[in-house]
């Protein structure tokens, strides 16, 4: 029995461990995917002219789909007015993002500037965001790597801890 | 929802508050026929051709700030897509809600390449007058013939209300083509079941030379054509497509000091030169028509 409850917590740190590099993961990835949408809304805006809401319609992510953040996005199309969606779109799927708070007010702020002035204006502000939005991903790219073993060992550690304990 | 609501939503909130309470009230939306929005200055209503700038005893005035996000809201947050148009002057939004825009412009010298810090929005109304046309369609549908017909007046008399009335009308049963540069005579309610087919943001000479060559249209309609398309009308009209057209300008003697309108009338384009009016406050038209000696029709 106590061998059992034992291997029982030793999964279970492990398992924490993991998990926790695999938030390290997504929020690499989502940095990646929304660095993504920055640098297709600043083309479309800057050659296209595109209205902000086809833009929205048409930019596809698998990892931006999945979070949520591109369908909140999409069903503000039919809003009588059409306004601050891409803050109601972050608010709302806020929970399944994994961004650091540095990360979360870049997406926030890129959004704030999306339509509300002309093109070139636009195009030199999103210039900004996403310098900001490549320098988080080396970073992250640089840490992720580094907490991901952190964060594995300390679980097995911990695991292997409480299961000496346990016996 | 309809445009006043529209321009309402998209007020910040006292602003908001003040209007939607006074169009609540005994107001005949019918008769309204501009918002105007300024900055550090009273914003204003046209309702029965009155300026009303007081409303529950305040007035309202926005700052710069409200002005860039009402322009946002406007624009369905696409101030990017409209930046050339803004440069001309005008947007035209969803629903032919045409808004003038002012502000400071960054020129070059010769054309406005920006407009920053924008100082007043001039939103105006459309209304979808049926039946507008009534007392005019006679003279321009005789039989099978349609002849061609010049409209002019004073801005805000209603000279595209009347022209989308005829179209819609005529293209009820004709192969109308729409040269609508500014996109603001098409209404969904109003064209939804007609033979009309519209040429959305095309330059009005390359509009209706287009319209002439690729289309077989039986008429060509035509806002507010400008100095700069007579060539291109005079060139398309040869085909003997009959042309409606508007223009603005008080009387047919001012208009001919223009240059462009003066080589149209030289050249026998239009077969009706009409003068429009329209008392304050009232929805009907009275109509002043020569032909192409100037004589009284």
């Amino acid at each position: 029995m106590r061998l059992f409850g034992a291997a029982l917590l030793f999964i279970f740190f492990s398992l924490l461990g993991v998990l926790a590099g695999e938030r390290e993961k997504k929020r690499l990835i989502q940095c990646e995917a929304f660095l993504e949408l920055f640098e297709y809304i600043k083309n479309q805006v800057g050659y296209f002219l595109t209205p902000t809401k086809i833009m929205y319609r048409n930019f596809s992510s698998s990892v931006l789909e999945a979070c949520g953040f591109l369908p909140a996005l999409r069903s503000h199309e039919n809003d009588e007015v059409y306004c601050d969606v891409w803050r109601a779109a972050l608010k709302a799927c806020k929970k399944s993002l994994y961004l650091s708070e540095k990360q979360f007010a870049l997406v926030l702020e890129f959004g704030d500037c999306v339509g509300k002035s002309h093109g070139q204006i636009q195009t030199n502000t999103f210039d900004y965001y996403i310098s900001e939005m490549r320098a988080e991903i080396s970073k992250e790219k640089e840490e992720s790597a580094k907490n991901i073993k952190m964060y594995r060992t300390l679980g097995i550690a911990a695991g292997a801890c409480a299961a000496i304990l346990v016996i | 929802m309809d445009a006043i609501d529209k321009v309402i939503f998209c007020l910040p909130e006292k602003g908001r508050r003040l209007l939607a309470a006074f169009f609540a009230g005994a107001v005949n939306r019918k008769k309204v026929s501009e918002i105007r929005l300024r900055a550090n200055m009273p914003s204003s209503v046209t309702y029965e051709e009155r300026n009303i700038s007081v409303f529950g005893g305040q007035e309202i005035i926005f700052t710069e700030n409200d002005m860039r996000s009402i322009l946002a809201r406007l624009c369905e947050e696409s101030v990017h897509t409209y930046g050339s148009a803004m440069n001309e002057g005008y947007i035209t939004l969803s629903g032919g809600l045409r808004v003038g825009v002012c502000g400071k412009a960054v020129s070059d010298g010769a054309r406005i390449l920006n407009v920053r810090e924008v100082s007043s929005l001039a939103v105006r109304i459309p209304q979808a007058l049926a039946g507008a046309s009534a007392e005019i369609l006679p003279l321009i549908v005789k039989g099978q013939r349609l002849y061609s017909a010049l409209f002019y007046a004073l801005p805000g008399v209603g000279k595209t209300t009347l022209i989308r009335d005829i179209a819609a009308k005529i293209g009820a049963k004709r192969r109308v083509a729409v040269v609508d540069s500014r996109g603001e005579i098409y209404m969904r309610e109003m064209f939804g079941h007609t033979l009309c087919d519209f040429l959305d943001g095309y330059p009005k000479g390359v509009g209706i030379e287009i319209a002439t060559r690729t289309l077989s249209p039986e008429l060509i309609v035509c806002d507010e054509i400008g100095e700069g398309d007579a060539e291109k009308i005079i060139s398309s009209q040869n085909t003997g497509v009959p042309l409606i057209a508007t223009v603005h300008g008080a009387t047919l003697g001012s208009l001919m000091m223009r240059p462009g309108v003066k080589k149209l009338y030289e050249a026998g384009v239009f077969r009706y030169y009409i003068g429009v009016s329209r008392p304050a406050g009232s929805q009907k038209y009275s109509f002043e028509v020569k032909d192409t000696a100037g004589v009284n029709v």
